[in-house]
């Protein structure tokens, strides 16, 4: 646990950690770039779950539309991934003790896993699935658990600043 | 009654009180924001994309349009229901931020766009592939504004 802190506080006092946290806008304009850079990345997982649920595209086959929107997905991954690590990098002593930078790291790591599932197993059959109107039961699961986790993960990434009781931002 | 003295009011409105008063209330609200956010700019990046021909090129543009029409009134309704709330905390302050009122004008002109832009796409080829671009760019940009502009209600 020490060990872990010890990290935490030298990164802390980084040249660039500092230089963020100094700076008037730096870590203003990168959080901005987080927060929208969600629409590129949680906006089309959405429309991907939804169609998996059967809510949207529903004349349209699966495999063809997730083909086609999961690429700007990842591009927005890349975005979220690299503006959230220099998030990190700017107050990393402050997040140590934030339970909700915690969970949402830890449900971080269940948001990749499911994906992983999913495209390892019951995805590898899309083709077979039979018609556009039908999509396996765990595929829905999936997508379901997808949608709540993702939910779940932006709201615990705005309680970061309120956490633990006076708001910062 | 003046546009400011219904702000005002507004705030004097039981929700508005609520908003106000709750800090929990206003958290909970502007995650909800958040989310409408994400769901609507998706939205907004994939038609801006597909009538730039840049992404979902594999089925005709119309049904591209179609199938993401009713995610973005979904995703519109909760930012508008939302921001309404978030608004009712400190209609005043928000009246007279330059940042908000900013942000309103380029809401109405992202939403024409996206109308304007839908509305192309599902009439079929009439429009040359310039404007369709342009008028991508146009709306990605307006949101964009949106966007931007709701982070420095903040700041300021």
């Amino acid at each position: 646990m020490s060990a872990l802190f010890d990290a935490f506080h030298w990164l802390n006092e980084a040249p660039v950690s500092v230089g963020i946290r100094e700076s008037d806008w730096a870590f203003s304009a990168i959080e901005t770039v987080h927060v929208l850079g969600l629409a590129a990345m949680a906006g089309t997982v959405a429309v991907v779950d939804l169609r998996l649920l059967g809510l949207v595209f529903r004349r349209q086959s699966v495999g063809g539309l997730l083909s086609q929107v999961l690429p700007v997905t990842w591009i927005g991954f890349a975005i979220m991934v690299v503006s959230g690590v220099v998030l990190f990098v700017s107050e990393p002593e402050k997040l140590y003790t934030n339970g909700a930078f915690w969970a949402k790291m830890g449900l971080l790591v269940l948001a990749g896993l499911n994906p992983f599932i999913f495209h390892s197993t019951v995805y590898r059959t899309v083709h077979d699935w039979g018609g556009e109107a039908f999509v396996p039961a765990r595929a829905k699961a999936a997508a379901a658990f997808s949608l709540a986790l993702w939910t779940t993960i932006i709201v615990l990434g705005r309680l970061i600043a309120y956490y633990p009781n006076e708001p910062t931002l | 009654m003046s546009l400011a003295k219904l702000f005002v009011a507004f705030g004097e409105t039981p929700v508005g009180v609520f908003m106000r008063d709750s800090t929990w209330a206003f958290a909970t609200v502007e995650a909800v924001h958040l989310l409408g956010l994400s769901v609507l700019g998706g939205t907004v990046i994939l038609l801006a994309l597909a009538t730039s021909g840049l992404a979902l090129k594999r089925q005709s543009l119309d049904v591209t349009a179609q199938g993401l029409l009713p995610v973005f009134l979904a995703g519109l309704v909760v930012m508008l229901a939302t921001g309404t709330l978030l608004l009712g905390s400190k209609p005043y302050r928000y009246f007279l931020s330059e940042p908000f009122r900013a942000k309103m004008a380029l809401l109405v002109i992202g939403t024409l766009f996206y109308a304007a832009l839908h509305w192309a796409a599902v009439r079929g080829s009439g429009s040359s592939k310039l404007i369709l671009r342009s008028s991508s760019v146009l709306l990605a940009l307006s949101w964009l504004g949106v966007g931007l502009a709701g982070r420095l209600i903040g700041l300021f």
